[in-house]
């Protein structure tokens, strides 16, 4: 107990409130926990005190002799910290775990969507625009035969090598999608069946998915510009259509972020 | 008995006092002072950290209780609580009969 309470308490204030309050202080954790450590140590000093008062002490002594064998304020609270994060650790790696695998699963889904959208896109423009080759590029005979063999209804080697584009691009991303769809439904059975409380701070999870579709948005826009200019890869809309995918989702993130920032500094982490 | 020599020992000795029946933390500190005849005088609130961490184990649960007008943590001894004390036990002997073996020889 530090010496200013000390004298509080000598000097006819609670020396079993000084206490309680010097550990409060000290205390690390959740409300729950601190509270709980806070009445334990309150309710053994008081009876503490009534057994010293039983053996004739003044109730100031016998309050002031139950601070004292109780031990340190400081010794006790850094203790019990120390507990309490050894019992919060593993809560806080599967909070941890968790969150990354709903930014995962949530990132497979944006992928699906955007080969959706791509699609959609390429229904209304044409195959090519979204899912073809530049126009300069060369094609070898043997693809081309490849691809008019499998997409009989195309008027030329172009055409069909779109279309044959249009169709493992988009169902590959669909695909990844589901899986995405299908380790969100798995996270929240998990959650469901073995709940357990936050241990990270709400706003982590938008604000590291706010940049990591920022910075997949500003890769996409990068590479669709260059892409553009140099003509060198299938997909030219794909990548216009996927940066857009991205950004959409940066700011959905970004707009959860902010709804989920903290209202003081000090409601940030409990552990 | 020195304070950290105890300390060593602390959770098999609160889980054999708790063998005994549930108790909160100020019974289970008396009741170790009182079997120790004031050997083991450790500072009190020493014991509630080894109660949650003995609990986080699963070799205590614990529960709040108002029957005697005040609210009081009691804590009790699982099955996996007295495996822990009978293991204990069993470690001590061993340790205590190497030490008097060490100790009593004749050189």
């Amino acid at each position: 107990m530090s010496e200013d309470r000390w004298d509080s308490g000598r000097r006819g204030g609670d020396p079993i409130e000084a206490y309680v309050d010097e550990l409060t202080d000290r205390l690390h954790g959740s409300p729950a926990q601190v509270r709980r450590v806070v009445s334990e140590s309150a309710e053994h000093l008081r009876d503490a005190a009534e057994a010293h008062e039983a053996t004739g002490l003044s109730a100031d002594e016998s309050a002031l002799a139950a601070v004292r064998d109780f031990g340190s304020a400081a010794d006790l609270a850094r203790a019990i910290n120390r507990t309490a994060w050894t019992g919060a650790r593993m809560t806080v790696v599967r909070d941890m775990g968790e969150t990354l695998l709903l930014l995962a699963a949530v990132g497979m889904v944006v992928v699906g969507l955007a080969g959706v959208a791509a699609r959609l896109v390429a229904a209304v423009t044409s195959a090519q625009s979204v899912f073809g080759l530049p126009g300069n590029a060369t094609v070898s005979a043997t693809s081309c035969a490849h691809w008019l063999a499998v997409q009989p209804n195309a008027t030329g080697c172009r055409q069909a090598g779109a279309f044959e584009a249009a169709g493992d691009l988009t169902r590959g991303m669909v695909v990844v999608g589901l899986v995405g769809l299908l380790l969100l439904g798995v996270l929240a059975v998990i959650r469901r069946v073995a709940p357990h409380p936050a241990t990270l701070p709400p706003i982590l999870g938008p604000a590291v998915a706010t940049t990591a579709f920022g910075a997949a948005a500003a890769g996409l826009t990068c590479l669709a510009a260059g892409n553009a200019v140099v003509l060198a890869t299938w997909g030219q809309g794909l990548w216009w259509v996927s940066a857009a995918c991205s950004f959409a989702a940066a700011l959905i993130s970004f707009v959860l972020a902010v709804r989920r920032l903290p209202r003081s500094s000090g409601s940030a982490v409990q552990v | 008995m020195k304070r950290d020599q105890t300390q060593g020992y602390l959770d098999v000795l609160l889980l054999r006092i708790l063998s005994a029946g549930p108790a909160h933390g100020y019974a289970v500190i008396t009741a170790l002072k009182d079997s120790s005849s004031g050997l083991f005088d450790l500072p009190e609130g020493t014991v509630y950290p080894s109660l949650h961490r003995l609990e986080q184990t699963g070799l205590l649960a614990s529960a709040w209780d108002s029957t005697s007008g005040r609210r009081r943590r009691v804590y009790s001894l699982t099955g996996r609580g007295e495996h822990a004390l009978n293991a204990g036990r069993r470690e001590w002997k061993t340790f205590a009969a190497g030490m008097n073996a060490v100790l009593q020889a004749t050189s």
